[in-house]
């Protein structure tokens, strides 16, 4: 009996209680907190509950899930590892190799270069490697109808001033203490484009991906909430009445011509940003040919939904208590508003300013919101405000031109920031 | 690939002046209005040249639509439906006298025109005709 007793005992030295600590249950409530907005108040649920459990894992003691990282004493703990070693020669060693005593043979001395761990640790290879946010941009690509932006393409433009957003928010977080880097990938939360967001602080800031995905995609599901006030600030009464021309039909090949475009223009300008818009642009290619049906459903279905799986999960790993329970967390979170909000009065604006020299055809100022991204949600935010005002006016197809020019947009600006600020 | 070699004369350091910060932001706007002004100007002008194509090619298979009064017996639209939408047009007039004097398809294949379809048919849903 008192065998039985001691094993049961020396059981329990196995488990990992002992490893738990304050910042892992504080961040449980974090993971509750998101998985209940996702489940209960509908935010985002296809990003935040992969996002929210993978937070959960990352603050567990996991087992095989993730990298093991080494110990603040240098150790590494219990977890079976598989090293990929590379011999270098000494020369290339900081410390200066002892000397072989005779008659002994040279000792090998190697670098670690990656230490593997567990299925998270291959998995997360796709944020850590960048493939991710471009196969999610697949996907966006083959379900987005660009129609509406060719067949008005002065909304283009929009999409362009939405991006004020990114830039007032990137000065705001330098002078709160941020470094460049990061504040690029703080700014472009204010492109409400969730991979592209992804894309960006992968680059430029690794340690911030977790806070910041997790104010992307929070914020893009708050658009409803954060952007009617300002379009209503902004505008008169008569100004949110104002009803558009009927867009023309636009012809397939007008579509595949603008595919084409899009790539060759955009790569040639910010080539740090081709895999997202070559991406884009063959989802949508694949889309608009008409002879891909099968390659449309994958990147519509399959292709997407895996990806979200994978990348939600693996952006909720690096939420570890440790680095995410920090002011500058709070400071991001505050800095998303900033920056959704600037970029919808900036696309708002833009339209006001665009009528001055359109008075024949003018835009509905309310459509210069949807330029922040947040394909579909913002689009539909325009529509809404602008049947409030006048209840038979429908600006949803409007307002598709420049949602749609807004995730053309981000993804300039991105490649912009990681062209200067990523070497 | 030459281009990633050389010094870049737009950078930032890592704690920038507001100065150096605004300079550096006020470029960036430029490049991504650069880039989708340019998209814009563009596909205004391919548009053009599209719509332009697609008349010279509607008007050469130009086909005149059937027209009732035109259409001999046996032709045309099948009188069951012609029935049918004068029923509808019944239904929808609340019993006021009306002649349907033409009837024409509509092709309701494309995206765009779906969209105003529907919206048409909101608008015709949520009021009754005078």
């Amino acid at each position: 009996m008192h065998q039985i007793l001691s094993d049961f005992f020396d059981f329990f030295k196995l488990t990992a209680f002992d490893q738990l600590t304050w910042q892992m249950l504080v961040m449980w409530g974090v993971a509750i907190l998101l998985l209940y907005l996702a489940v209960r108040k509908g935010f985002e649920p296809l990003l935040l509950v992969p996002i929210a459990f993978g937070a959960l894992l990352a603050n567990l003691p996991t087992h095989g899930v993730i990298t093991r990282e080494f110990q603040a004493n240098g150790m590494l703990d219990s977890a079976i590892l598989y090293v990929d070693t590379q011999t270098v020669p000494s020369a290339a060693v900081e410390t200066p190799a002892p000397a072989t005593p005779p008659g002994e043979s040279a000792p090998v001395r190697s670098r670690i270069d990656r230490i593997e761990g567990g299925l998270y640790d291959f998995i997360a290879q796709g944020i850590k490697l960048e493939l991710f946010p471009p196969l999610i941009f697949l996907g966006v690509g083959a379900l987005t109808d660009f129609g509406p932006l060719i067949a008005n393409p002065r909304t283009l433009l929009l999409g362009a001033a939405a991006q004020a957003g990114v830039l007032i928010t990137f000065i705001g977080a330098n002078l709160l203490g941020f470094t460049s880097r990061q504040a690029a990938s703080i700014g472009i939360i204010g492109g409400a484009d969730g991979p592209t967001a992804i894309f960006t602080a992968t680059k430029l800031a690794p340690e911030l991906l977790g806070a910041i995905a997790v104010a992307a995609y929070t914020y893009m599901a708050l658009v409803p909430l954060i952007q009617p006030p300002i379009m209503r600030l902004l505008t008169s009464e008569k100004e949110r009445r104002i009803r558009m021309k009927s867009l023309r039909t636009v012809s397939r090949t007008e579509k595949l011509f603008f595919a084409i475009l899009v790539t060759v223009v955009c790569v040639l300008l910010v080539p740090d940003a081709s895999a997202l818009i070559a991406m884009l642009m063959l989802g949508n290619f694949l889309r608009e040919c008409g002879v891909t049906e099968r390659l449309l459903k994958s990147a519509q279905n399959e292709i997407i939904n895996v990806v979200t799986i994978f990348l939600g999960t693996s952006v909720g790993l690096t939420m570890a208590g440790e680095s995410f329970l920090r002011p500058q967390t709070l400071m991001i979170i505050g800095l998303g508003v900033v920056a959704f909000g600037a970029g919808t009065a900036g696309g708002v604006l833009m339209a006001k300013l665009m009528n001055l020299f359109s008075r024949g055809n003018p835009l509905n100022p309310l459509i210069g919101s949807a330029g922040v991204s947040a394909v579909p949600m913002a689009a539909r935010v325009s529509h809404v405000e602008g049947q409030r005002a006048d209840s038979s006016n429908y600006l949803l197809m409007h307002a598709m031109g420049p949602n749609v020019a807004g995730v053309i947009g981000t993804a300039v600006i991105a490649g912009y920031y990681i062209s200067t600020l990523g070497r | 690939m030459h281009a990633l070699l050389l010094p870049l004369a737009v950078s930032l350091p890592d704690n920038p002046n507001l100065w150096d910060n605004l300079r550096f932001q006020t470029t960036g706007i430029l490049v991504v209005f650069f880039a989708l002004g340019s998209l814009a100007l563009v596909v205004a002008l391919s548009g053009r040249l599209f719509v332009a194509l697609e008349k010279r090619q509607a008007a050469a298979k130009a086909v005149p639509s059937p027209d009732l009064r035109a259409a001999p017996p046996g032709e045309g639209v099948p009188p069951e439906i012609s029935a049918v939408i004068a029923a509808a047009v019944a239904v929808a007039l609340a019993g006021r006298p009306f002649a349907v004097r033409r009837v024409h398809l509509v092709q309701a294949s494309e995206q765009l025109r779906a969209w105003s379809v529907e919206g048409r048919r909101q608008i015709y849903a949520s009021h009754k005709v005078r």
